[in-house]
């Protein structure tokens, strides 16, 4: 006589395969149905009606509107006035750190544009936890001052970065005569715009923090910016 | 010989679904998740969806001139148009305004001139045209009450993913002497020219997604797909998250631009990390 016990597991494992299964089945779908949710959802709103006006006519009565829109004018008016006031009537310069371009700009005309260097977005670190990133700041500076045939008084990284040893504060060999070009402008903090010796990198990343030009636009830039002239960079 | 009598023999489905019952309990271990999920994230945000309601206060309304109804009088709708643009003109002046009086760098986002600028105290730096755009239908399911709420003030940067990442650092070890310092290589970084892809994730559920209208270089395709399948996961997780709550996933509005590649990357690259946005429709 054949025993209960075949049957039996037969259940065991119809019952074990059916939870697997539909254990399987509901991760599966609710995997789809997650990644999905967000189309769906915006699809389903398809069933949702058009809004109307109403909740905008119970704020506004359809017989004030004329006075309302004159308000409106009005204070559009006085915004786009305000917001005309920002922008300079001096000429002034944009840099675009990304791409390393500027342009010196009057109001809203572009006087000149061209190629720059901008930071090289190089973190340089010593073995005594100095480090210094070379990254132009972005946001609005103003020119603090002008200068033409200016010096370059050498900070230490200058030497570090060679691997020469820091001279004393006042050394001599501090002081590099003609590396920044025709004139200066310093924007504060010792950021500046200068020109530069290495032509063929205007247009790439590889200034310390400064801004460099070309020999031409930085005679134009000198010339048409004046202290409290201001420099956008982004 | 005695044949003994043995329940038929099953085979295939018939063995795995004998009675009713092995029906049920496979259909509801399957199908009840799916369809939890799908009842919170796709059925519940439409059926409890419910435009702006009007003021309950009635007494300012003269007896003697009742409401116009929109549906029948074309000229008061084309007045309410009017009127409508002009509202959300000045929420988008004020927050351009109030944005200008900051120091950060911020962005602007006109969707009827489809123009994208980024502006630092009230200058536009930068101004992108947006080759293509469009919107999740949610955009249109906001009557002009709740886009004015929406757009009242400016949106503000809570995170983002890229392609790209946000600054290209180059850490360099400081010389020991001038042989080392003649030895280490001094080439400029060269331009990044991969491909631009970018999220913007802002408070009140939005959303922007920059796509360069470039195709993008077959090199890249792995590191797009990556970016994909991360910002699949952050859907997938925060719909989780809200679902274990029991509460319908946050229902984000996304806009999604297509702009030149240099534009895209000036964007991504220029704007800080909690930059902020004034959007206007």
């Amino acid at each position: 006589m054949e025993s209960g016990a075949s049957p039996r597991k037969h259940q065991i494992v119809r019952y074990t395969i059916l939870c697997l299964g539909g254990i399987i089945l509901a991760f599966v779908l609710s995997g789809f149905l997650l990644n999905s949710s967000g189309f769906l959802a915006d699809q389903a709103l398809r069933l949702v009606p058009r809004p109307g006006d109403d909740a905008f006519l119970a704020r506004v009565p359809a017989d004030s509107l004329k006075r309302h829109k004159t308000r409106l004018e009005r204070e559009n008016g006085l915004l786009l006035k305000k917001l005309d006031s920002f922008i300079p009537r001096q000429p002034y310069l944009i840099i675009n750190t990304t791409h390393n371009r500027f342009r010196l700009m009057k109001y809203n005309s572009i006087l000149r544009e061209g190629d720059c260097s901008t930071g090289s977005f190089t973190i340089l670190t010593t073995g005594k936890n100095q480090k210094w990133i070379f990254e132009t700041p972005r946001g609005m500076l103003k020119v603090r001052n002008k200068q033409e045939d200016p010096v370059w008084v050498k900070p230490d990284w200058a030497f570090i970065e060679e691997g020469l040893p820091v001279p004393p504060a006042r050394h001599s060999s501090r002081y590099d005569y003609g590396t920044l070009g025709d004139y200066k402008l310093e924007l504060g903090n010792g950021y500046m715009i200068h020109g530069t010796l290495y032509k063929r990198f205007l247009g790439m990343a590889v200034t310390h923090w400064c801004v460099r030009l070309g020999d031409d636009d930085l005679k134009a830039v000198y010339q048409c910016l004046r202290g409290g002239s201001r420099v956008y960079i982004y | 010989m005695i044949r003994k009598l043995t329940a038929p023999v099953r085979s295939g489905i018939r063995w795995l679904f004998p009675t009713r019952a092995a029906i049920v309990v496979f259909l509801a271990l399957g199908l009840l998740l799916p369809l939890y999920i799908l009842i919170f994230s796709t059925v519940m945000p439409v059926v409890t969806y419910r435009h702006a309601p009007a003021p309950a206060d009635t007494s300012r309304r003269d007896p003697a001139n009742p409401p116009v109804s929109t549906e029948t009088s074309p000229e008061i709708k084309s007045r309410i148009h009017m009127v409508q643009e002009d509202e959300l003109d000045k929420a988008f002046l004020q927050n351009r305004y109030t944005l200008a009086r900051k120091d950060s760098i911020y962005l602007c986002l006109n969707l009827s001139d489809s123009v994208l600028t980024m502006e630092i105290k009230g200058v536009v730096v930068r101004s992108c045209r947006l080759a293509d755009l469009w919107s999740s239908r949610r955009l249109d399911c906001l009557d002009h009450e709740q886009r004015l709420r929406w757009c009242s003030t400016p949106f503000t940067l809570k995170s983002s993913l890229a392609t790209i990442p946000k600054t290209r650092y180059v850490i360099k070890q400081a010389p020991k002497d001038t042989i080392e310092a003649a030895l280490q290589d001094s080439k400029p970084m060269p331009p990044d020219t991969s491909t631009v892809f970018f999220t913007l994730y802002f408070n009140r559920n939005l959303v922007i997604d920059v796509e360069q209208t470039e195709a993008p270089f077959d090199t890249d395709r792995n590191m797009i797909r990556s970016y994909y399948r991360t910002k699949n996961n952050l859907m997938r997780q925060q719909a989780l998250n809200a679902l274990l709550q029991f509460t319908a996933p946050n229902p984000t509005i996304t806009l999604h631009l297509r702009m030149s590649k240099a534009d895209a990357l000036a964007i991504y690259r220029g704007i800080p990390v909690k930059s902020q946005l004034a959007l206007t429709f």
